[in-house]
C-alpha cells in the first residue's frame, strides 16, 4: 500500500488545518514558512541522502500515530485519568502531522511525498496474562520515555546544525512535540509507580532489559554504520538535518546510558544495559 | 570534535530534562506563563530549550550549589543540593516551578518472550 500524507480536498482538510492551528498549535507554525530549499546549492550526495532520510521518517511519524492511539484501550484499562486519554490522542494527532511535515520536505527537496509500506498494523504489546497496569507501563515505558526521549535528544542535535529555515522551523516543531510525548511517559511513569504491587513491580522490571535491548537494536539498524562522506557532504547533510550516523549513534547510546537507565532506577527498577 | 561535544551536550541536556516529569532527582523550571522570544538561546534559559516557544531549564544564577555537580544529579546521592534555594530563586525570576514537585516517533513495543 502506498502512504501519502497529504490532506483531501474535501471540508474536512479545513478542519485538519483548524486543529493545526489551534489544538496542536506550538509557537511559530511551520506550515507557515515557505517549504523551499535551495538544493542546487547543496552537495549533492547531501540531498540524496536527506530525500531518503526524510522520506523514511515521513512513514515513520506516521506510524507512530497508530501506535499512541492504540494506548487508549490500555490506558482506560489502567483506569487512568482523563487527561491522559485525551493527550495520548492529541500525541497521535501530533504524529500524523509529522507525516505531512516531513512529507512537505521531502517535497521541497525534489521527490513526491509518496512511500511504499507494508501495512499499517503497528500497534502496543499485548502483552497477555498481564495485568493492565503492567500491560501500560510495559508499552509507556517503551513507546514514550525510551523511544520518545530518544527522539527528543536526535532531534536536539539535528536542530544544532540546521540552518535551512523550513528544514528548521519542521524540526522546531516536531522537537516540541517529542518533548511532549516523553514527558507523558515519565508523568504515566510517576502516576503509577507506587500502586504497583510487587508482582507487578517485578514484570515490568524484567521487561526493561528486553525493552532497551530491542530499542537499541531497532535504532542503529535505522541509524546505520558511519558514512565516511566529505567534509562539505557532512556539512550539508547536517544542514538538511540528517546527523551523522556515528554522532546520532553517539546521542542514542548516551541517552540511554546516562538518562534513561538512570531514571528508571530513580523510579524504583533495577535494570541495566549491555 | 568540540562541535560534536557541544552536540552532544546538548541533546543530552534536552532529554534530561523531559526525564524531569518523573518528579525525582533533580529540578529544572518552566517559563510557562510567557511565549520565549529567544527560546532558550540566551542566559535567561540556561542552556535547555525543551518546549518550542518556552524557555525550559535551570534559569540563569538558579543552579543548585556546586556540589551537585550540575543541576540534574540526584539529591539523594550526595545530599548536598538545594533544591529549595534552588526553587524559591526560580520563583524570584518568574519560572514556574511545578515540575519539581510532582508526586512521585515511538517504535511498537515488543511482547515480552516466553
Amino acid at each position: 500500500m502506498k502512504l501519502r500524507p497529504e490532506p483531501s480536498t474535501t471540508a474536512l482538510a479545513q478542519e485538519w488545518d483548524r486543529l493545526i492551528r489551534t489544538a496542536l498549535r506550538r509557537g511559530a507554525l511551520p506550515e507557515d514558512v515557505e517549504p523551499a530549499i535551495a538544493v542546487d546549492a547543496l552537495h549533492p550526495g547531501a540531498v540524496e541522502a536527506a530525500r531518503r532520510g526524510w522520506l523514511r521518517r515521513m512513514a515513520d511519524e506516521h506510524r507512530s500515530a497508530t501506535v499512541f492511539s492504540g494506548l487508549l484501550p490500555q490506558l482506560i484499562e489502567a483506569e487512568m485519568p482523563i487527561d491522559f486519554h485525551g493527550v495520548v490522542l492529541r500525541m497521535a494527532m501530533d504524529e500524523l502531522r509529522h507525516g505531512a511535515l516531513c512529507g512537505a520536505v521531502a517535497r521541497a527537496l525534489g521527490v513526491e511525498p509518496v512511500i511504499e509500506i507494508p501495512d499499517a498494523s503497528e500497534a502496543p504489546a499485548a502483552h497477555a496474562g498481564a495485568t493492565p497496569r503492567v500491560r501500560l507501563i510495559r508499552n509507556v515505558i517503551y513507546a514514550s520515555c525510551i523511544s520518545e526521549t530518544v527522539s527528543v535528544a536526535l532531534t536536539a542535535a539535528e536542530r544544532e546544525a540546521c540552518d535551512l529555515p523550513f528544514v528548521r522551523a519542521v524540526l522546531d516543531q516536531l522537537f516540541g512535540d517529542e518533548t511532549l510525548h516523553a514527558r507523558f511517559g515519565w508523568l504515566c511513569l510517576a502516576q503509577t509507580r507506587e500502586q504497583l504491587d510487587g508482582d507487578e513491580r517485578a514484570a515490568v522490571e524484567e521487561y526493561l532489559p528486553v525493552a532497551l535491548s530491542h530499542y537499541e537494536r531497532s535504532v542503529a539498524q535505522r541509524i546505520g554504520p558511519p558514512t565516511g562522506v566529505d567534509p562539505d557532504e557532512a556539512r550539508d547533510r547536517a544542514r538538511l538535518g540528517v546527523l551523522e550516523p556515528a554522532l546520532a549513534a553517539d546521542v542514542l547510546r548516551d541517552t540511554t546510558r546516562r538518562v534513561i537507565v538512570p531514571r528508571l532506577r530513580d523510579a524504583g527498577f533495577d535494570v541495566d544495559v549491555q | 570534535m568540540k562541535e560534536q561535544d557541544r552536540i552532544r551536550a546538548r541533546a543530552r541536556r534536552a532529554a534530561l530534562a523531559v526525564t524531569l516529569a518523573l518528579g525525582m532527582g533533580g529540578c529544572y523550571a518552566e517559563h510557562r506563563d510567557t511565549p520565549s522570544t529567544d527560546a532558550g538561546d540566551l542566559p535567561d534559559a540556561g542552556e535547555i530549550r525543551a518546549d518550542a516557544g518556552y524557555d525550559a531549564g535551570v534559569p540563569a544564577d538558579c543552579t543548585p550549589d556546586p556540589d551537585c555537580n550540575g543541576p540534574f544529579d540526584h539529591p539523594a546521592i550526595d545530599g548536598t543540593c538545594d533544591w529549595t534555594q534552588h526553587s524559591t530563586c526560580c520563583d524570584a525570576h518568574g519560572w514556574s516551578v511545578d515540575p519539581c514537585f510532582l508526586p512521585g516517533g515511538p517504535l511498537s513495543p515488543p511482547e515480552m518472550p516466553a
